[in-house]
């Protein structure tokens, strides 16, 4: 797969969007506030443009990653910089100091949390919309430039292919806050998520 | 001036006055090669040990053809592949390991896979900045071999 066609550019937007729209609900119940959410923005990029989608390589963000294992494995990443950090830690533990790079067991706990809140529902949404069987690994975090943390889910992507299939969603409108949750079909799942719908690649 | 930039899977060769970069280098390994003499340089920001076939065939990918490729471009601008040295930086496990995870440990394979290469070709790594837990930016002068190193947390050179 090297180009996306129409309908499949389509399918995979509204998949996105059912997920999405699921993990906002879940980060709005948790906070207590309204979340405003991106239409997930959908493309095969090659390995040096992917940090582009999360607003350049050497972007300082929080990165929670989880493998999606089962029928359409994958990896999901949950992507914060540092004011949104922030805002999320202060609402969750109140009274809470911060170090952006050295967080506290228990801030790296909570937001390793919120990063499983959001990526179950967004997973959930998917699994249920294609009956198909998906469960996530454990969250792992780090906290460093963007490139440096995406070089792990485009390493297991690199194996098979040349492209990321990104479907990537962004929370949040104010310029100082920014959240990401991005979407990486492993290049097999994504070529079985169109068999489900009976979306086939133009010959 | 002559500044490149490259990303992840890429590489890239110039001379001297020329300064090549690469920002975020996380489980990937840097590769730089360095003719004193001739004062050429490359940098390759490669995310994966070894080709294999039927894999893709982007050249920056792999440690062993990033670094095959580089030399033949450092030739071309005049290097002489005797007097070449390298540089290693980079090939951190940026999240923390599980039970069983080889993904996981991908910057420690990019790392044994760039030495034996190396060492394989006769050329001497004499500096390296590898493995660890951070990020790194790397930032090589053409003019004089030397590499910038910049982590959310410190700056070095080597």
């Amino acid at each position: 797969m090297e180009k996306l066609n129409f309908n499949e550019q389509d399918l995979l937007t509204e998949i996105g969007s059912i997920g999405t729209g699921h993990a906002a609900t879940a980060m709005a119940d948790i906070l207590g506030q309204k979340i405003t959410i991106t239409v997930p923005h959908v493309e095969l990029v090659s390995f040096d443009r992917v940090a582009e989608f999360v607003g350049g390589p050497g972007r300082n963000l929080a990165c929670i990653y989880l493998d999606v294992l089962g029928d359409l494995p994958g990896t999901v990443l949950v992507m914060f910089n540092e004011n949104t950090a922030r805002r999320l830690l202060s609402s969750l533990i109140p009274d809470t100091e911060l170090n952006f790079f050295e967080l506290s067991h228990l801030q790296q706990s909570a937001l390793m949390e919120l990063g499983n809140i959001l990526s179950g529902a967004y997973l959930s949404a998917l699994a249920d919309f294609s009956q198909q069987r998906m469960y996530l690994s454990v969250p792992r975090l780090a906290v460093d430039m963007a490139e440096a943390m995406l070089s792990v889910p485009m390493a297991k992507l690199g194996c098979k292919s040349d492209y990321a299939l990104l479907v990537q969603a962004r929370f949040f409108e104010e310029s100082s806050n920014r959240g990401y949750i991005l979407f990486l079909p492993d290049p097999g799942a994504a070529l079985r998520m169109m068999g489900i719908f009976g979306v086939g690649s133009d010959e | 001036m002559n500044n490149y930039q490259i990303g992840m899977a890429q590489l890239i060769v110039a001379k001297a006055p020329g300064i090549i970069r690469s920002t975020g280098l996380g489980s990937c390994i840097g590769i730089i090669l360095y003719d004193p003499f001739a004062k050429v340089g490359g940098m390759a920001h490669a995310m994966l040990p070894k080709h294999r076939p039927g894999r893709g065939d982007n050249k920056g990918k792999y440690v062993d053809t990033a670094i095959d490729t580089m030399l033949e471009d450092m030739e071309a601008l005049g290097a002489n592949r005797l007097n070449i040295i390298a540089k290693l930086a980079g090939g951190a496990q940026m999240f923390p390991d599980s039970d069983r995870d080889s993904l996981m440990v991908i910057g420690s394979k990019n790392i044994a896979a760039a030495e034996e290469h190396l060492s394989n070709l006769g050329i001497a790594i004499v500096a390296r900045d590898v493995g660890g837990h951070s990020g790194r930016t790397l930032e090589l002068d053409c003019r004089d071999g030397t590499l910038y190193i910049k982590t959310v947390s410190n700056e070095t050179k080597i």
